[in-house]
């Protein structure tokens, strides 16, 4: 099948060679006719004359041997298309209509897709994301599913689950950056210790959140998003270590998060782009 | 008094090619006055009907060609058998063989 196209493109690509070919060979044959006929003891004139009644239409066995060669077919399709565009562009307007609509939908659909794609069928930053199971607490009374669990019920969960490898709670909030003055709000996480370690998220800088950051009464420590810290400190190395005040308390700064890393649902799809921020923000009992 | 020339029946020009190549590559012109000298004179292959089931045949990879020099030192086209055309030109001996013992059984029978 495949060497048949393969024959079939040759010969057509190849075609005014071909015919050469198929020219002499033919004359080839025609000569060696006029030369039985000679040696019969016929006229070279009637030689001839009978060697073209025996052969009949050169054009004739051309075109048969192009059609047993398969040139035609290629030729035929290429004939189509060439008619099909010259028909194309005589009705400019019709085929402008349908080019613009084919565009139209075709375009939709893509845009469709990217969004769905992105929304729903990329998985997502994380190591294993598939393996993730979101807890909730189902409501009989109202019929609802809360995602809010207290501190002592997390904790419960915490220390008493043996299903998962390994849980970790968030909830996203906002932060006020400002240390006075006006309100600088920010986008940011409260985590629990396990976070970046059970998601797989690596730090760029510094280190992660461990359990040992998550115990009651430990300060409070802050992980910078890598965008957060290209916007407020530059990308500068040497924050690891220095402060920063989220709601007037000041935070030390252990680590930044790779660059596009997951924070939380909430951040996804931040509010104020560009600013977001992760902390473990522990309040006092 | 010449004897009567006979019309090939549809498919048997394939199997006469094949086989007359299968002795040696020939050239066209060639092929056609073997099959008339074997078959003395009763088989006749137009070269209207020749050269395009040569083409056909190179197509289907059962014969090959080249170009090489003739006996009076002419360039001329030589086909010969492949190795899938001599399969093909057994399948297709065995075929005629049965077809035409099996029609010589009707007629000598009904």
């Amino acid at each position: 099948m495949l060497s048949d196209l393969l024959f079939r493109l040759r010969a057509l690509f190849r075609g005014s060679s071909m015919e050469a070919k198929l020219d002499s060979e033919l004359r080839f044959h025609f000569e060696h006719e006029v030369a039985k006929y000679i040696g019969s003891g016929l006229s070279p004139e009637e030689a001839r004359r009978r060697a073209r009644l025996a052969f009949g239409s050169f054009d004739q066995v051309h075109e048969d041997c192009r059609e047993a060669g398969g040139v035609n077919l290629l030729e035929t399709i290429f004939q189509d298309i060439r008619y099909a565009l010259r028909i194309l562009r005589r009705t400019s307007v019709i085929t402008a209509v349908a080019i613009f609509s084919l565009a139209l939908g075709i375009g939709a659909n893509t845009a469709i897709f990217t969004l769905i794609d992105a929304v729903l069928l990329r998985s997502l930053p994380l190591r294993d994301p598939q393996q993730l199971v979101q807890l909730r607490i189902h409501n009989r009374v109202a019929g609802e599913h809360d995602t809010v669990f207290t501190n002592p019920l997390w904790e419960q969960v915490r220390g008493r689950q043996d299903i998962f490898s390994g849980a970790v709670a968030w909830s996203d909030s906002q932060f006020d950056l400002a240390k006075g003055g006006a309100v600088q709000n920010v986008n940011g996480v409260f985590a629990s210790g396990d976070y970046f370690n059970v998601l797989g998220v690596q730090p760029v800088l510094g280190r992660s959140l461990t359990p040992a950051d998550d115990q009651r009464g430990c300060p409070g420590v802050a992980m910078l998003s890598y965008g957060f810290w290209q916007e407020h400190f530059g990308g500068d190395p040497s924050v690891i270590g220095g402060t920063l005040s989220l709601d007037k308390h000041n935070f030390e700064i252990i680590g930044v998060a790779r660059p596009g890393a997951f924070m939380a649902p909430a951040l996804a799809s931040p509010r104020s782009p560009g600013f977001s921020a992760v902390s473990h923000y522990f309040l006092q009992p | 008094m010449p004897p009567e020339k006979l019309d090939l029946p549809q498919g048997t020009l394939d199997l006469l090619i094949l086989k007359t190549l299968a002795l040696e590559p020939q050239h066209g012109w060639a092929i056609s006055e073997r099959v008339q000298q074997v078959s003395k004179d009763v088989l006749q292959i137009q070269q209207g009907s020749l050269y395009p089931a040569l083409h056909r045949l190179e197509r289907r990879g059962w014969i090959k060609a080249r170009w090489g020099t003739s006996e009076n030192n002419r360039r001329a086209k030589y086909y010969e058998l492949t190795r899938a055309g001599s399969k093909q030109l057994e399948r297709e001996e065995s075929a005629w063989r049965k077809l035409a013992a099996a029609v010589a059984q009707v007629l000598k029978t009904a």
